[in-house]
């Protein structure tokens, strides 16, 4: 019984693939093997066999027959959609795929990133990169990550009981999410929350229930210029945005917070110098590492930082004067 | 049950062009791969036989064939390519390369590769996610104490890319490591240094990664060697409660505000007075209260009119 299922269900799937035109639904069981038993019977199937083959991924496109009249719905699977878009990507990128995909070895996502692996692996020989990185698997395993991370994907809408920080009985959340961010080993959720009619942030070891996935798919959109970032408090209390300029291959301690790199107009002065963008977590630190540097790191912009850095100079040159 | 039947379906979807790709390729093997048993896999390749385009004659099945242990697919029919990645996929890969981007140091040639690509995934894949929607932070201390402490367990070494702040150098070193000190101001690890044929101790928070390797030993870290004899003695007045926490190990008080401090680099005690302009002074050498003077007085000129080093 249940080997029969399967070999329908990959007909249903190499048929609808294979059409240029959308299947009617008796054409469909007129061709495809294995429907039989009378009309009923084979509609049941049919709409089991879809709305199976679409909760493991498989885009099934529904449309008229024909376009001038209200005809009998026509289904097929577009190759583009089905296919993996393979020949785009260099044997060394499918190589950063297959490493980065191994560090969900030992999470909720293992089955699923391994799966993913095999099928970047059906191009060519995996050859994963070597990166001097060291992980703690435990960052990547999170409870409800991959039901989020999958309601995320399908844009559905999500259910789940929250404990608030200061509260001793959860809530009933009803959330759009939105994005999803690692912080330090802790995951967080941002999503609007459909009742309090806000954009809210919500730990994910908070979430006391299962989560439910809304069964409805694109019940709502991302903004494109969404950015996870601007609602979690760790990003934006993450201090001072610094401008220097700063000698190429120097200050190597403050490189790893650097987030923006311009080359200078001035040509003679681009062969050493480059203007950076970085961050500090407070105005001290920030004065500190810039005298430490003083040698290669010439600060721009906070004003009152670079004042601050001046005063200092002229103070040292004082006192060992 | 359904779900079984949907699973082994995609299972068998997959199967195809796998086997493509990897003509020849064992049944064990195959098992291994697709993670079932081999009887599993066996069912597998039967039921495969009997599937294929409408019309299903032999021209339309999924050919393969496999004798003594050897699989191969014939003629695939349409799938001819592996199935591209579910939205839940999508997502897991660009959490992942997410995660790898900011676990990788920036001085590494990977570094830009992996972030140009993180950008065509997020085009190719879920595009209607936007690329700012998954953010990753690792715990870099915690990740690095993790490896270490691994090290330390199996008797195995590390390759640390280390910077150091004295110098304002980045180096790769092989290490030994010897133990951890954790502390509210800075951890450290103590360890054997292959390249400074002696034991050093380094910051956690400047260790930007760390790769463990299988050990080398030497006579010298057997014998503990040590580099005492680089050392000097600068005299210092502080007025820096956490300067003098920190460097308690090498400090000796000579009155209320005056110390002694044991340099063995002297780039750290000019940059270190540098940076503490109103809470250090040193007094001797004076050699060294020179060159801070010179270096201030090269900054300022540098803060008027930045010029070619």
């Amino acid at each position: 019984m249940s080997s029969a299922k399967t070999e329908r269900l990959v007909n249903l799937t190499m048929a609808l693939l294979a059409t240029e035109r959308y299947m009617r639904k008796s054409e469909i069981f007129r061709k495809v093997a294995g429907y039989a038993g009378n009309q009923e019977t084979k509609e049941r199937m049919f709409e089991r066999d879809k709305d199976d083959l679409r909760s493991l991924g498989i885009d099934i496109e529904v449309a008229s027959h024909d376009p001038l009249f209200d005809d009998e719905p026509g289904y097929r699977i577009r190759p583009d959609s089905y296919r993996m878009p393979i020949n785009s990507f260099t044997s060394e990128e499918i190589g950063i795929i297959t490493t980065s995909l191994g560090l969900w070895l030992d999470s909720g996502f293992e089955d699923l990133a391994t799966g993913a692996a095999r099928r970047f692996s059906s191009f060519d020989e995996l050859n994963p990169v070597a990166l001097p990185i060291s992980f703690i698997s435990s960052e990547f395993s999170e409870e409800g990550l991959l039901d989020l991370s999958r309601a995320l994907g399908q844009r559905s809408q999500v259910t789940f009981s929250y404990l608030k920080p200061e509260s001793r009985t959860p809530e009933t959340r009803r959330v759009n999410p939105l994005g999803v961010s690692a912080w330090k080993g802790s995951w967080y959720l941002v999503g609007e929350d459909i009742d309090k009619e806000d954009i809210r942030v919500f730990k994910l070891e908070r979430i006391t229930s299962k989560i439910e996935i809304g069964k409805k798919r694109d019940s709502y959109e991302i903004p494109p210029d969404f950015r996870v970032r601007d609602y979690l408090i760790m990003y934006s209390n993450a201090g001072i945005m610094i401008t220097a300029l700063a000698m190429k291959g120097k200050a190597h301690s403050i490189r790893s917070r650097v987030s923006n790199i311009e080359t200078l107009v001035d040509s003679e002065l681009a062969v050493d110098w480059e203007r950076i963008t970085y961050t500090c977590d407070d105005m001290e630190t920030a004065l500190h590492e810039a005298l430490w540097y003083s040698d290669c790191l010439i600060i721009e912009s906070p004003l009152d930082l670079r004042a601050s850095v001046l005063k200092s100079l002229q103070e040292i040159v004082k006192k060992y004067g | 049950m359904v779900e079984g039947s949907a699973a082994r379906a995609l299972r068998l979807l997959d199967l195809v062009p796998y086997l493509l790709s990897h003509p020849g390729i064992s049944v064990a093997t195959l098992a291994r791969e697709f993670r079932v048993s081999r009887d599993e896999i066996l069912k597998d390749l039967n039921l495969l036989f009997l599937c294929g385009l409408p019309g299903y004659t032999p021209l339309e099945l999924i050919d393969i064939s496999f004798d003594d242990e050897v699989v191969v697919v014939r003629d695939p029919q349409n799938l001819n390519a592996p199935r591209n990645l579910t939205e839940s996929e999508s997502l897991a890969l660009r959490i992942s390369l997410s995660a790898l981007l900011e676990m990788t140091p920036q001085s590494n040639p990977m570094y830009s590769k992996i972030a140009a690509l993180s950008m065509k995934i997020a085009h190719s894949f879920a595009p209607d996610i936007p690329l700012a929607s998954i953010e990753f932070t690792p715990d870099r201390e915690r990740n690095i104490l993790n490896t270490i402490e691994k090290a330390i367990r199996e008797d195995l070494d590390l390759k640390i890319e280390y910077v150091n702040l004295s110098k304002d150098e980045l180096s790769l070193r092989v290490v030994t490591p010897k133990f951890v000190t954790l502390q509210t101001n800075q951890n450290s690890l103590t360890a054997y240094c292959h390249e400074k044929n002696g034991e050093r101790t380094f910051a956690l928070s400047q260790i930007s990664s760390a790769m463990l390797i299988d050990r080398k030993i030497t006579q010298a870290f057997e014998n503990g060697a040590s580099d005492s004899e680089n050392q000097t003695i600068v005299s210092l007045r502080i007025n820096d409660g956490q300067f003098v926490k920190r460097n308690q190990n090498r400090l000796s008080k000579v009155s209320t505000d005056e110390y002694h401090l044991s340099v063995f680099n002297e780039e750290w005690i000019l940059r270190t007075a540098l940076s503490l302009p109103y809470t250090l002074e040193v007094l001797e050498p004076k050699k060294v209260c020179r060159t801070v003077r010179q270096r201030a007085l090269k900054a300022l000129d540098s803060y008027a009119a930045p010029t070619k080093s």
